[in-house]
């Protein structure tokens, strides 16, 4: 056999391949890792919006008359420096403290994320949401009178990747969920 | 003596391929392979996209059935307005659907433009129209707040749009047939309606139809069908005078017996759904039935009662 065909790759054609892969790849992860963000936001909007929906039915569903003869309602409580959405303490005519009551959920738990910033339209953290027994969200909440503007709107993000944005859309009969564009700050739904 | 090797590779043909054409051609094939695949993944995507949206889509039109069903249930008469209002986004003229809550509040359904719609959710609807909720907002106990103004809510997107302008009164894409209950003949007001199908045409090609009604309850604000009725009646004589109707939620509250009159039929009518009571049949005759609100325990005891009308019930005690 000839010597020449056993040569091999020289050191420059090693760095060469070497630096080619090392591009390749860090696109790869770049894009794997963004992906993986997404799914992680996607994700930890979607409890709360399935937390929401569930609130929404069980106020739907028992909220009619209480002891004291007035109809109860169901307000679940948003805490962003706990990323935890529960039932509210404060009042007695809460149904979703009834038994057997919705269950505190975290939502960076829920989503396997390591971070989450979790802010609103208006107002500041803990926000209440108050669904009646119509299913609607009302105006106002039980365990603070002061009027709520409708609609509210959640936006949750990854700290460290602040471009990547998701709403949570809470309107008088609507709960919608979408991505949020930063350049123009708006939020596109999905579907219908 | 010839090796087993130096036979079998003796001819240039049985050499193989090199490591380089085997590179190329496993780089050949993973261009093609990755190609196919992503070909496949991106149409799966966009079925599974489609299959949602269309998910999507019918979960928001029952959710807007829902809520316009639940508001015609509590309300007093369903109406229309025919008007050519210019500021459609502040008065019910010109809708095919008003629900009348009470003599003060009002309910009203109609689609318009998303450009129509205030700046809070212009990007969030496409059109071509959205149908909209004109009415009071609701307060933690489940009633509207008739003290505050009408305010619009977004219900479903993507209705079809039949004419120029989404806010017309031609555009088919939501309709609202209405009928009344019956003709009253002994009575100066025109008979109220009760009855309405509606259909929501989307511009997807689907369409949902279905069909509600106002209230026969006097606790829903059932009022306008009966004469010398208020707000604190405890009797209120209806058209015919032949029935005597009761709200006995307030003789509930103050201990009293209502008895119904011995020459009419008696109708009494509760405020919650029939779960919220308790009525035991063997204790609900017309001489005497008890009927006990479960949450709060206090039990009333009906004398001469014909008929007991709730939301979702109506009953009729042996005689």
């Amino acid at each position: 056999m000839k010597l020449l065909s056993r040569q091999g790759f020289t050191l420059f054609e090693l760095m060469i391949t070497v630096a080619v892969i090392a591009i390749f790849s860090s696109i790869g992860l770049r894009n794997t890792y963004t992906f993986l963000q997404e799914q992680k936001l996607r994700q930890a909007s979607n409890e709360l919006l399935s937390y929401l929906l569930t609130a929404r039915a069980k106020a739907l569903r028992e909220a009619n008359v209480s002891e004291s003869g007035t109809a109860k309602a169901c307000e679940v409580m948003i805490d962003a420096s706990s990323n935890t959405i529960s039932p509210s303490q404060s009042s007695a005519a809460n149904v979703c403290n009834d038994s057997p009551s919705l269950p505190e959920l975290n939502l960076l738990a829920a989503s396997g994320g390591s971070n989450l910033t979790l802010t609103a339209s208006e107002g500041s953290s803990p926000f209440f949401i108050t669904f009646t027994r119509m299913g609607t969200v009302a105006s106002s909440n039980l365990s603070n009178p002061q009027s709520v503007t409708l609609p509210r709107t959640f936006y949750l993000s990854d700290p460290s990747a602040t471009q990547l944005q998701r709403c949570v859309m809470v309107d008088l009969n609507t709960l919608r969920i979408g991505w949020r564009n930063s350049a123009d700050e708006a939020c596109t739904y999905n579907g219908h | 003596m010839k090796s087993f090797y130096s036979t079998t590779r003796s001819s240039a043909a049985q050499q193989g391929h090199t490591l380089v054409e085997l590179l190329v051609a496993i780089s050949l094939g993973s261009v093609v392979l990755a190609f196919l695949g992503g070909v496949l993944l991106v149409s799966e995507m966009r079925v599974s996209a489609r299959i949602q949206r269309n998910l999507d889509a019918k979960d928001a039109a029952n959710r807007a059935f829902d809520l316009i069903r639940r508001e015609a249930n509590f309300s007093s008469r369903i109406d229309y307005g025919d008007g050519s209002g210019t500021d459609s986004l502040k008065k019910c003229d010109n809708t095919p659907l008003i629900l009348n809550q009470n003599t003060t509040s009002e309910i009203c359904y109609k689609t318009v433009a998303p450009s129509q719609l205030q700046d809070k959710y212009k990007s969030a609807f496409e059109g071509p129209c959205v149908l909209v909720r004109l009415g009071p907002p609701y307060k933690p106990n489940g009633d509207i707040d008739g003290s505050s103004g009408n305010a619009p809510s977004p219900l479903l997107d993507g209705v079809s749009n039949t004419s120029d302008d989404c806010a017309s009164h031609d555009n088919q894409g939501f309709t609202a047939k209405l009928a009344s209950l019956k003709t009253r003949t002994d009575d100066v007001l025109a008979p109220p309606n009760r009855f309405a199908n509606i259909t929501f045409n989307m511009a997807s090609g689907k369409s949902y139809s279905f069909s509600t009604r106002a209230s026969s309850n006097l606790s829903y604000d059932g009022r306008d069908l009966f004469r010398n009725c208020n707000k604190e009646f405890g009797l209120c004589s209806g058209p015919d005078s032949a029935i005597n109707h009761y709200l006995p939620e307030n003789d509930m509250m103050n201990n009293k017996v209502p008895i119904g009159s011995e020459s009419k039929d008696n109708f009494f009518y509760f405020k919650y759904p029939y779960s919220n009571y308790e009525i035991n049949t063997g204790t609900c005759a017309y001489a005497s039935c008890s009927v006990t609100v479960k949450k709060r325990g206090d039990t009333l005891k009906l004398e001469r009662a014909d008929v007991l009308i709730f939301p979702d019930k109506e009953i009729r005690p042996t005689r």
